[in-house]
């Protein structure tokens, strides 16, 4: 069966107005009389499709535009110009209809009640979104059971580590069964336990309820692990958009690796491997993907030395869109 | 038939809505329920020392422009009553101007409610309780028994006028990026000369204060109402506080358009 597209956003425009201001006092004093406000484009002319049950990511370096079009999205902001339909709804018109829809969770800007346990926001937000006391309790036993947050329940969200936190803060997005999942760094501060954790139950979620996620991350593993399709945004325009399996071919072929050892590192050549710093008990490494694969790579190393701490690295977000620049 | 049930239905739901919100705020406020009992008691100690001062002004002085004793003390029933209302039922009316700046409004936004509203209610004051429970008391004091009616409707519009303008302030943010400094002045602007007899000022001041900063609104034409009830000026006060409701309610609306949130990192306390 065809899937129908959920989000539909076409030559969707956000402009801001921000304010100069010179270094100092006299700065200060200036600007209050003669400001110098100029206008940026958030979001410049961007236009895509996601299909029911879609695990996109929507990625791009800091003030890129991801935020912005995420909440745009949301019916939090409004654009300057452009149309966009999610689930039917255009959302800065018909926000509250929208928000029984979607989902959202913005790894910085936390819901829960800080000092109270979570599941009195949980009861909170059974209320806000109006929803049927029965189907509520089922609901939140099922997402308790998948997330695995029983234990956490009663504890006050300030007690909760940063993994613990965000699977509650999935939980209170999701107990209105929404379509659609809007996740802003969820990984973010996350050590790579939580990171894996979240990666498989937003995996799960997605496989079992349909659920579409549009996903913004820094962490490339989030994306490599999670999504086929990638958009790349970059001063508010996609500079990319397509399979992330293509993106791996095209730009991401290497990875870095930093190694701890326990004795002191002897240099080794290996085709396919460059020694990018090294110390006496650590080194970091660049591993051409075309030639060697992290698990060669690791296999031989292990064999090779004895080692404490390990780190791998995919290529940073910058780099892949000055590769994408360069090649076009 | 079926409107009607719809209808009554969505009563109940907001009514569930506001109720958890309510035990919400005050498992909150048990958190740190020393350090708000003490606001709540400082605040009635503060009221107490403002009846002293006048019992005191009035016993060398019997009155002030015609305004006796029991004419301060209604005004300080209708101004605790009306404060308390507006801080107990709409507890962040006061931070309306912080949220819109820090980008806290995302949060409200996200959700199905309708965000003015969802705003004003998510918090509980519970000083603004203490003022609420003083009031109460100082009008069973010295409001006569068949003038209660008439007061409980004017403390009504009164905390209409002082949401409307608290909104107003707060709503500026949308415009001018941030009116934090602005909102908190006029707030405690309209609290102080609000606190002071209607009949002291006169002529151009009088006016600034039936418009501008609407103080005259609040405590000064409720009291002359108790005193000697007039429809003329009843009709004036009910329809000025549907205009600053209206007109709060169109700059906030507006300005929501205008928000532009923020990545300021929040926690909802």
């Amino acid at each position: 069966m065809k899937e129908r597209d959920v989000i539909e956003v076409n030559h969707l425009n956000k402009t801001f107005k921000i304010k100069h201001k010179a270094a100092g006092f006299l700065g200060s004093v200036k600007s209050l009389f003669k400001p110098n406000i100029t206008e940026i484009k958030a979001v410049d002319n961007i236009s895509f499709n996601i299909k029911q049950g879609e695990i996109v990511a929507f990625i791009g370096p800091n003030g890129a535009g991801k935020s912005t079009t995420i909440k745009i999205l949301t019916g939090i902001l409004f654009p300057t110009s452009g149309q966009v339909k999610i689930a039917g709804f255009v959302p800065w018109e018909e926000r509250t209809k929208l928000s029984y829809k979607i989902g959202s969770v913005f790894g910085q800007k936390p819901q829960l009640w800080y000092h109270l346990p979570a599941i009195d926001t949980f009861n909170l937000f059974s209320k806000i979104y109006e929803l049927d006391e029965r189907e509520y309790k089922s609901r939140l036993n099922y997402l308790v059971k998948i997330f695995e947050i029983n234990d956490l329940l009663d504890i006050p969200v300030r007690r909760l580590s940063l993994g613990q936190r965000m699977k509650c803060e999935i939980v209170a997005s999701l107990l209105h069964r929404p379509e659609i999942l809007l996740l802003d760094e969820p990984t973010i501060g996350l050590d790579i336990i939580a990171k894996q954790k979240i990666r498989e139950l937003i995996r799960e979620l997605n496989k079992k309820e349909k659920v579409t996620i549009l996903l913004t991350s820094h962490d490339t593993q989030d994306i490599e692990n999670l999504c086929k399709r990638i958009i790349i945004i970059n001063h508010g325009r996609i500079v990319y958009d397509g399979e992330v399996e293509s993106l791996n071919k095209e730009y991401l072929k290497s990875k870095i690796i930093s190694v701890k050892f326990e004795n002191p590192f002897k240099s080794f050549s290996l085709s396919g491997v460059k020694i990018l710093k090294s110390e006496e008990y650590f080194a970091s490494f660049e591993i051409d993907l075309t030639k060697i694969s992290v698990k060669e790579f690791i296999d031989f190393i292990i064999k090779k030395c004895s080692i404490l701490d390990i780190n791998i690295s995919g290529t940073p977000i910058e780099e892949v869109i000055t590769k994408i620049y360069q090649q076009k | 038939m079926v409107a009607k049930k719809n209808s009554q239905n969505s009563i109940k739901k907001t009514a569930k809505f506001m109720l958890e919100y309510f035990k919400i705020n005050l498992q909150s406020i048990m958190e740190y329920r020393i350090s708000f009992i003490t606001q709540a008691s400082f605040m009635f100690v503060n009221d107490i020392f403002w009846v002293i001062f006048w019992a005191i002004f009035f016993n060398k002085f019997p009155s002030i422009n015609n305004w006796v004793f029991t004419d301060i003390m209604a005004m300080f029933v209708v101004i605790t009553c009306a404060w308390g209302l507006v801080g107990t039922v709409f507890g962040n009316f006061k931070n309306t101007a912080e949220i819109i700046r820090d980008g806290q409004l995302d949060f409200y936004l996200a959700l199905p409610k309708e965000e003015l509203s969802h705003i004003l209610i998510s918090k509980l004051k519970f000083d603004a309780f203490g003022d609420l429970l003083f009031g109460i008391i100082l009008a069973i004091i010295f409001v006569p028994f068949a003038k209660l009616p008439l007061l409980l409707v004017l403390v009504l519009v009164s905390s209409i006028i002082i949401l409307g303008f608290a909104i107003i302030l707060g709503s500026l943010s949308f415009y001018m990026g941030s009116s934090v400094e602005v909102a908190n002045q006029g707030l405690m602007g309209i609290l102080t000369l609000a606190s002071y007899p209607f009949s002291v000022f006169s002529g151009f001041t009088r006016i600034f204060l039936l418009t501008l900063i609407p103080a005259g609104f609040i405590t000064g034409v409720p009291v002359e109402l108790l005193k000697l009830f007039d429809w003329k000026w009843f009709l004036l006060m009910l329809a000025f506080a549907g205009i600053v409701l209206g007109i709060s309610l169109i700059i906030f609306k507006k300005g929501v358009k205008r928000y532009e949130s923020g990545n300021l990192i929040n926690a909802r306390i």
